[in-house]
């Protein structure tokens, strides 16, 4: 038995349709799975681990809807200067303004490793090394957002911690 | 870039497959970002993330595509097949790349099509991958560019006016981050999509007003667009003011002007001389 020729046609035509919907529907999975830098979860990640190092959690300062960063200062017995964490999430153009707020003693934390200037290319990288693991492999792939610490150094006892702590704390963030 | 506009000669349900597979492809490149915008903002965002021009060039570029002259069937090839394989992966960049590799093939191959219709799709598809990832990759050039030019127009009024990379201002005062969504070359591409996508509705497009129209409608947009920065690093009443439901539908209402001015100016056939 043959098909007419304008069904066989429909059944393509239904065949993209329906292509293109799950295509769509897949998406939607995605994006509402997708756990894209959170600010919420950084926080406590990055309040846990000061924390961790005897720092005081301070009130948090955030700006207007329009600037993209959230001010984390903390302070410690015996230490004079307060140390303040900002969270940019991905918006790499907020790095000249966190360098002029701390008059250029600052450091980034972009992706577990500390850095002068965050790495815009780095980042779509990184961005796309995640979607191609969630698409093969199903792995939920928690990006950070870019962190600013100041002052600038860490390790010594009255500055931030040093990369290894970061890493820990982006890797709990995956776990 | 010549136009035909006929009322669909034949359309079946073979020849509309190319058509339903960019507008499909759009869909899954556009779908992401209405469910942000969404979760977000609920409905109060009246074209939920979605530029206005982004849907006007979908549908003009659907419109032509369907009015195309020659009409005949189009089996669905292996080129076809990629093309619904690549809108499986969950991924609106891969979408947008799909959606220009399949618009380029229809531009190359396939003359039963109008090439304009699939060049409105090919635009979109790079206006996309730039906002999603070219400009994030250029973020702080771009905005820097904008910063310098706020602050050469506000050096001219005023002395107090510092401009360091992207952030311009006072240097212990008010001051302007300029960041990728704000800047000229985030909005540029979209509204001469627009352009471009008014022009092929309006008919066919001497390509030296295109050339002149897109040229003038650059320098227009960067002004103005600057212009709305400098007032928003005037003052922070100013920048509150600009921000506002009615600052923002004045920028939009400008954009609107601007692409149905240069669009129908563009045309052979357009309204305006």
């Amino acid at each position: 038995m043959t098909l007419p020729r304008a069904t066989l046609a429909s059944l393509r035509a239904a065949s993209v349709i329906s292509l293109i919907l799950l295509g769509v529907g897949l998406k939607i999975w995605r994006a509402a799975e997708t756990e894209a830098p959170s600010t919420e979860k950084a926080v406590a990640l990055v309040q846990a681990v000061m924390s961790a190092h005897g720092w005081q959690p301070q009130p948090i300062v955030t700006y207007d809807q329009y600037t993209p960063m959230i001010k984390l200062p903390f302070t410690k017995a015996g230490c004079l200067v307060p140390v303040s964490i900002s969270l940019i999430g991905d918006t790499i153009e907020m790095q000249d303004y966190v360098k002029l707020i701390y008059s250029g003693d600052v450091q980034f934390i972009q992706d577990g490793r500390r850095v002068d200037t965050p790495d815009a290319r780095g980042r779509q990288y990184q961005r796309l090394i995640g979607a191609i693991s969630r698409i093969m492999a199903g792995k939920q792939v928690v990006r950070l957002p870019i962190l600013a610490t100041s002052p600038a150094h860490g390790g010594a006892p009255c500055s931030a911690p040093g990369d290894k702590e970061w890493l820990v704390m982006l890797q709990n963030a995956r776990v | 870039m010549q136009t035909t506009h006929k009322a669909p000669a034949w359309v079946s349900a073979d020849t509309v497959i190319p058509v339903v597979l960019l507008v499909g492809a759009c869909c899954n490149g556009m779908v992401a970002r209405i469910f942000q915008t969404l979760s977000v903002e609920g409905l109060t965002s009246p074209f939920l993330g979605i530029s206005p021009f982004e849907i006007l060039a979908v549908g003009i570029g659907a419109w032509l595509m369907l009015s195309a002259s020659v009409a005949s069937e189009t089996h669905l090839g292996l080129v076809e097949l990629l093309m619904l394989l690549a809108l499986l992966v969950p991924s609106s960049a891969v979408a947008w790349a799909a959606t220009g590799v399949y618009a380029a093939y229809q531009i190359a191959t396939v003359r039963r099509c109008s090439q304009t219709g699939a060049l409105l799709f090919l635009g979109l598809a790079i206006t996309a991958l730039w906002s999603s990832i070219g400009i994030h990759v250029l973020a702080l050039p771009v905005t820097t560019l904008d910063a310098r030019a706020v602050a050469a127009m506000l050096g001219v009024l005023r002395d107090d006016i510092v401009q360091t990379g992207n952030v311009v201002g006072q240097v212990d005062g008010h001051a302007l981050i300029v960041l990728t969504a704000c800047s000229s070359l985030d909005g540029l591409p979209k509204v001469l999509l627009g352009i471009a996508a008014v022009a092929a509705f309006f008919g066919p497009v001497d390509v030296r007003r295109l050339l002149w129209g897109g040229a003038g409608a650059v320098a227009v947009y960067f002004v103005a667009n600057d212009v709305r920065l400098a007032f928003m690093t005037w003052s922070g009443e100013f920048y509150a003011a600009v921000h506002s439901p009615i600052g923002a539908n004045l920028f939009d209402l400008f954009q609107t002007v601007l692409v149905l001015c240069a669009g129908s100016a563009v045309s052979r056939q357009g309204a305006l001389p």
